[in-house]
């Protein structure tokens, strides 16, 4: 569930009815059961003497509490976990079954199921304990469980310190976990999961079958991603202007590129510059059947600016209406008619400039030339920030926007913790930004930053409502 | 008994997490530039925020027992 754009923040408040505790509860055991009839010998390490040996199902709660609960396990919870393995191998007379009990119990514990941060005194604050903070930086950087060097860190202190911290948080980032981790930011900041059901009208496309491009429209975003971030590290707001992609045949085709065979990296066209000039962003930031310059502008101000944007009055009816019989009109004409009213226009004087830059593609991500047998009109301006004649000129002012990279930090601070940056996270999320750029804006470095910052380590318990 | 202590667990959950905290609540006000370019120094000193449980499903969940059958299994 998002929550904010943000699966994590969604994870803070997901309510789960009981046919799916119903539907988890099966598949634990199914799970336990699948590892104890694959892997028994590596599950069950000792030798059970009897049907209920408890001697061998500490064995198991010993090695595997700590695993599930990413922590060391108290004795009560050792006691506690060998008893329902030893209470289900006396009943079934099997000690595979209690063990199958044991593991399906521990998948289905809060203790497994959350991160469930309450941290040490630390003055007014409450600091992360080294296993929470293994379990958040790990999370954050891997989107799994710590691994063993990291298990190790905890244990020894040393992720306790600033250097060890980052030290862990670079050696995370070789992991190839830490590369799907990253996409799946990417993917819920770019709102690439919406490819899934992309649709567009067939009327007005003949030909495009939009479930079929879908995937070849998501690889490319993600291999200009993983160029950038990790394979060829660079400066990360390239994202906004390279002309550096990768193409497939389908994808090709659709951009009217010569032919490649299987994913080629290329140059695309003049016109188009970084990841918003993808037929990804295009189509989704679209309407099935026209442009929309407000949801393509919107984006800008809210996701990579983080500014706000109200939704419109309810009374408001948003839908834009054709040009009227025997006049040509351009879209960017009839969108600034139809919001020419001062209480439209607070919010579109703000979106839309943005949005007009990429009039020269259509819905679907092609070049169109003219619209409505009109001139396309690409120029505007990006606050003060300056005057651009089209998309590529509007995204290098983008680029060396400041507030674009103090956003950048305050989104993937946010995937981080798993809630909006509060006023009070502003100075240190300043200076991880700060941090950012000037390592050359390398984005991994941006992660280790927010990793060392105090607002990543420190808390406070909330109070009960 | 597991299960039912599971099912209180989530439901106490339920009930502690109704209505979205202040920083979850829809916007409300008009557009503006919430953060200018100010120096490090001029910025509130540091205010940790409240620790809340997240729930370790969707992809953080899935990619967690695949981690676990790989390193564990």
């Amino acid at each position: 569930m998002l929550v904010n754009g943000l699966t994590a923040i969604g994870a803070t408040v997901l309510k789960i009815p009981p046919s799916s505790v119903n539907d988890y509860e099966a598949n634990a055991y199914r799970a336990a059961q699948a590892a104890l009839l694959a892997r028994r010998s590596q599950v069950i390490s000792c030798t059970p003497t009897s049907s209920a040996d408890a001697t061998c199902m500490r064995t198991l709660a010993t090695r595997f509490v700590p695993l599930a609960f990413r922590r060391p396990a108290t004795e009560a919870e050792l006691t506690r976990w060998t008893a329902v393995g030893v209470e289900a191998a006396e009943a079934y007379d099997d000690f595979v079954r209690g063990a199958e009990f044991l593991l399906a119990g521990l998948l289905q514990s809060p203790a497994f199921l959350y991160l469930d941060e309450v941290g040490e005194t630390d003055g007014a604050w409450r600091r992360l304990t080294a296993w929470e903070l293994a379990s958040r930086v790990s999370f954050f950087l891997t989107s799994g469980p710590p691994d063993e060097l990291l298990r190790e860190a905890a244990a020894n202190g040393s992720l306790l310190t600033d250097e060890g911290l980052r030290a862990q948080a670079a050696r995370l980032l070789e992991k190839p976990e830490a590369r799907a981790a990253s996409l799946a930011l990417f993917d819920e900041l770019l709102e690439l999961h919406n490819l899934d059901h992309l649709a567009k009208d067939s009327a007005r496309f003949p030909g495009f079958d939009a479930q079929a491009l879908a995937p070849s429209m998501r690889e490319e975003t993600h291999r200009v991603l993983l160029d950038l971030v990790f394979d060829s590290p660079g400066d990360f707001r390239d994202i906004l202007t390279t002309r550096t992609t990768f193409v497939d045949g389908p994808l090709a085709q659709h951009y009217g590129m010569p032919p490649v065979s299987g994913w080629t990296r290329a140059t695309a066209a003049e016109g188009r510059a970084g990841i918003l000039t993808h037929a990804a962003f295009l189509s989704l930031q679209s309407h099935p059947s026209a442009n929309s310059p407000t949801y393509r502008g919107r984006f800008i101000r809210e996701r990579l600016l983080c500014q706000v944007i109200p939704a419109p009055p309810p009374e408001v009816d948003t839908s834009l209406p054709p040009a009227a019989p025997g006049t040509q009109r351009t879209l960017r004409q009839r969108l600034t008619e139809k919001t020419s009213a001062s209480r439209c226009q607070g919010c579109h004087r703000v979106m839309d400039p943005p949005g007009f830059a990429f009039e020269r593609f259509d819905a679907i991500g092609r070049v169109q030339a003219l619209d409505d047998g009109l001139p396309i009109d690409t120029s505007g301006s990006l606050d003060e920030r300056g005057a651009f004649d089209d998309a590529p000129g509007m995204l290098a002012l983008l680029r060396e926007d400041a507030r674009f990279t103090d956003c950048l930090a305050r989104v993937v601070f946010r995937q981080a913790v798993g809630h909006v940056d509060l006023p009070g996270e502003a100075r240190p999320l300043k200076a991880a930004a700060d941090a950012f750029t000037e390592s050359g804006h390398r984005y991994q470095s941006l992660l280790v930053e927010l990793v060392a910052s105090e607002a990543f380590r420190s808390g406070v318990l909330e109070d009960a409502p | 008994m597991r299960r039912l202590l599971l099912l209180a667990f989530l439901g106490g959950c339920q009930g502690v997490l109704t209505g979205p905290p202040v920083w979850q609540q829809p916007p409300t006000e008009p557009p503006v530039d919430p953060h200018p370019t100010t120096p490090v120094t001029e910025l509130a000193p540091f205010e940790p925020a409240p620790l809340r449980p997240r729930l370790l499903l969707s992809h953080q969940y899935v990619n967690a027992v695949r981690a676990r059958r790989a390193t564990c299994w």
